[in-house]
């Protein structure tokens, strides 16, 4: 319809505008192929002046090429060089083909305004009355939706704020845990500790005891009349003490080192944090903890 | 909640190094034994220079009762005694089952050999830089052997080449100590011999073997009520006859002062290698006599078995003692010959002796 209409708009505006003098708002019936529907109705009275008729081409021509706003906006630049009044009918109907209601609400009011009497102006104002309801309608809903997507930026900014809040508290609660380490910790891992090195000294023991056997008996054997039995016992038992000092004391400095690492139990009063114990038998010692990072 | 996870890897790790405590060990004595001593087993290699000659070994311990001497060293006990008239071989291996004693305490001798060839042929060592006799001491001969087999008796043809202790001559003399022995040896008569021989066999070539053993002697260790059994001697020669025609002090019989201790049994086992293969067989021409008997100073036990006119079984000979000097000593004498029952050659017990071509 549009393709259909357009190259009449352009005889009809071209032909007016090069012919005849602006006319006024009053003549709008003049113009034999008005139609309020369509591009054909663009006014043309009172494009008199040069400028005002360059804006009238250019806004016909982006009419054409179904630029409806920019050619609304050309119509409305040229109403305000001629003051012609049926370039704000133009503009009305380009802004309505864009779809831009409250453009053309202006336009068309502002045409009502300035040709009160025109030929179908009860019809015009009906219309007007129309589109200005809808403006409003959707005036409040645009209002509505700009304040929801407040509304929800400022959810979004509030959950971000907590977040934030959250890994901060987190990390301070970490800093605290490093810096309050198990207390008991240190004592069995001190004990550990104590325990290794006394396993270190009978590992010296042990092997002093060993070298006096050695310088006795070269060769591992012993003279008829050497006590091998109480040197074998006291080497094996130095080396005994040495092996039970040694692992022991590494497994309860392991243990010690966990136990720096375990929560005090603030958080859980219904459980102990820490259960440690350590047991020895013909097989070795073992050490255990139970306790709630 | 994620820390959770890591408390049965920490128990985990705990309960492997109890583990590891109660199955590993820093050091410990258990590779360590007491000295049980262990058989005389020397080979002796390049002797050709003494083939000729006799050659004597002792096998000493020091026991903590020697004499000291003058420049300080210390007499040994003779435990055993071997003895060639002559050596007869330039390679061989003598075993001598369980006759080294073991290091009796800490800084004595342990069981070793010391032997030499009467180069000099005075039947004494000598050791003079001018006209000295050649002898050599081993110590601790024990100490490096495989424990397991040290006291095992064993013949050297069936034994490993490998366990016992090889000697290559060299002239890096030892000036030996005469060791002290025992008041009591053994003598071991030749007598008619060449006549008891099969037919075709040259006496001269018979060699003849002298074992002496001790039957449930105190054992070596000292232990009270431990007994063993053990070798206390061994002579040889490899030709009967010269042994019978020599006009020298062992005209006739062989030898072995000092070796035996007063009360206890013992068994003389006398071998001739008829057949002349170096190996005494079981089951062929090859012979041995067996005598058992208790050595004493007061008994002449074997006085049945002699039939000299005096009925004598008691001769002297000479001791050894720390000076050197002979001393008079009682000899338990056997009197061997062909009227004699033979007993049983034991292949694996009887050779003592592998010469090596």
């Amino acid at each position: 319809m549009r393709r259909l209409l357009a190259p009449l708009l352009t005889l009809a505006l071209t032909a007016t505008a090069a012919a005849q003098p602006a006319a006024p708002a009053g003549d709008a019936s003049e113009d034999e192929e008005y139609d309020p529907q369509g591009p054909a109705a663009l006014r043309t009275q009172g494009l008199d002046d040069e400028q005002a008729r360059l804006r009238f081409q250019v806004a016909q021509r982006l009419y054409e090429q179904g630029q409806f706003e920019e050619a609304g906006r050309e119509f409305e630049r040229a109403y305000d060089l001629s003051q012609r009044s049926s370039l704000l009918f133009n503009a009305y109907l380009a802004y309505r083909d864009a779809g831009l209601l409250p453009q053309a609400t202006r336009a068309l009011a502002g045409y009502l305004e300035a040709e009160p009497d025109a030929e179908n102006a009860a019809q015009l104002r009906n219309r007007l009355r129309s589109m200005e309801a809808r403006v409003t309608e959707q005036e409040a809903a645009e209002a509505e939706a700009e304040a929801e997507r407040l509304r929800l930026e400022a959810e979004a900014q509030r959950l971000e704020e907590e977040r934030a809040a959250a890994i901060a508290a987190q990390e301070a609660r970490d800093r605290e845990d490093a810096q309050s380490l198990n207390p008991l910790g240190y004592i069995v891992g001190g004990v550990g500790l104590a325990m290794v090195g006394g396993g270190v000294a009978a590992g010296v023991i042990s092997s002093g005891e060993r070298s006096d056997l050695e310088d006795a008996c070269p060769g591992n054997v012993c003279p008829v009349d050497f006590d091998l039995a109480a040197s074998q016992d006291r080497v094996n038992a130095a080396s005994l003490a040495a092996d039970v000092l040694l692992f022991g004391g590494a497994a309860v400095m392991v243990v010690g080192v966990g136990l720096l690492f375990l929560r005090s139990g603030e958080d859980d009063e219904d459980a102990p944090s820490t259960v440690a114990g350590a047991a020895c038998g013909p097989a070795g010692c073992m050490a255990t903890v139970q306790g709630r990072f | 909640m994620q820390h959770e996870n890591r408390m049965p890897r920490l128990l985990l790790l705990a309960s492997t190094l109890a583990f590891a405590a109660g199955c590993s060990i820093v050091n410990d004595a258990d590779d360590f034994v007491i000295d049980e001593g262990c058989n005389l087993d020397l080979t002796i290699e390049r002797f050709i220079p003494h083939v000729r000659q006799r050659v004597e070994y002792r096998v000493v311990h020091e026991d903590g009762d020697g004499i000291v001497l003058d420049d300080g060293r210390v007499t040994p006990r003779l435990d055993a005694l071997a003895v060639f008239e002559p050596l007869g071989f330039e390679n061989g291996r003598l075993i001598m089952p369980g006759s080294v004693f073991p290091q009796t305490s800490t800084g004595l001798r342990a069981g070793g050999v010391d032997f030499w060839a009467d180069v000099n042929r005075t039947m004494g060592f000598q050791f003079d830089p001018s006209s000295a006799d050649h002898g050599w001491s081993l110590s601790d001969i024990c100490r490096d052997l495989p424990r397991a087999t040290a006291n095992v008796p064993v013949s050297p043809f069936f034994a490993d080449a490998d366990e016992g202790s090889v000697f290559v001559h060299n002239v890096d003399f030892d000036d030996l100590i005469d060791p002290d022995g025992l008041p009591l040896g053994v003598e071991v008569e030749f007598e008619g011999l060449a006549g008891g021989l099969p037919d075709g066999v040259n006496v001269d070539d018979v060699r003849v073997e002298v074992h002496v053993e001790g039957v449930e002697l105190p054992a070596r260790s000292g232990t009270l009520g431990e007994r063993e059994d053990r070798a206390v001697g061994f002579w040889r020669t490899n030709s009967i006859r010269a042994l019978l025609d020599r006009d020298l002090i062992l005209t006739g019989s062989a030898q072995l002062p000092s070796i035996l201790i007063d009360g206890e049994n013992y068994r003389v086992r006398v071998l001739l290698d008829v057949d002349g293969d170096d190996f005494f067989a079981a089951g062929g021409t090859d012979r041995a006599f067996e005598f058992e008997f208790p050595a004493t100073e007061a008994g002449l036990p074997l006085c049945a078995l002699r039939r000299d006119e005096n009925g004598l079984c008691e001769r002297t000979g000479r001791k050894f003692n720390s000076a050197g000097e002979g001393e008079d000593v009682t000899l338990i004498s056997v009197l061997v010959n062909p009227r004699d029952e033979p007993s049983a050659v034991d292949e694996a017990a009887d050779n003592w002796l592998q010469i090596i071509p």
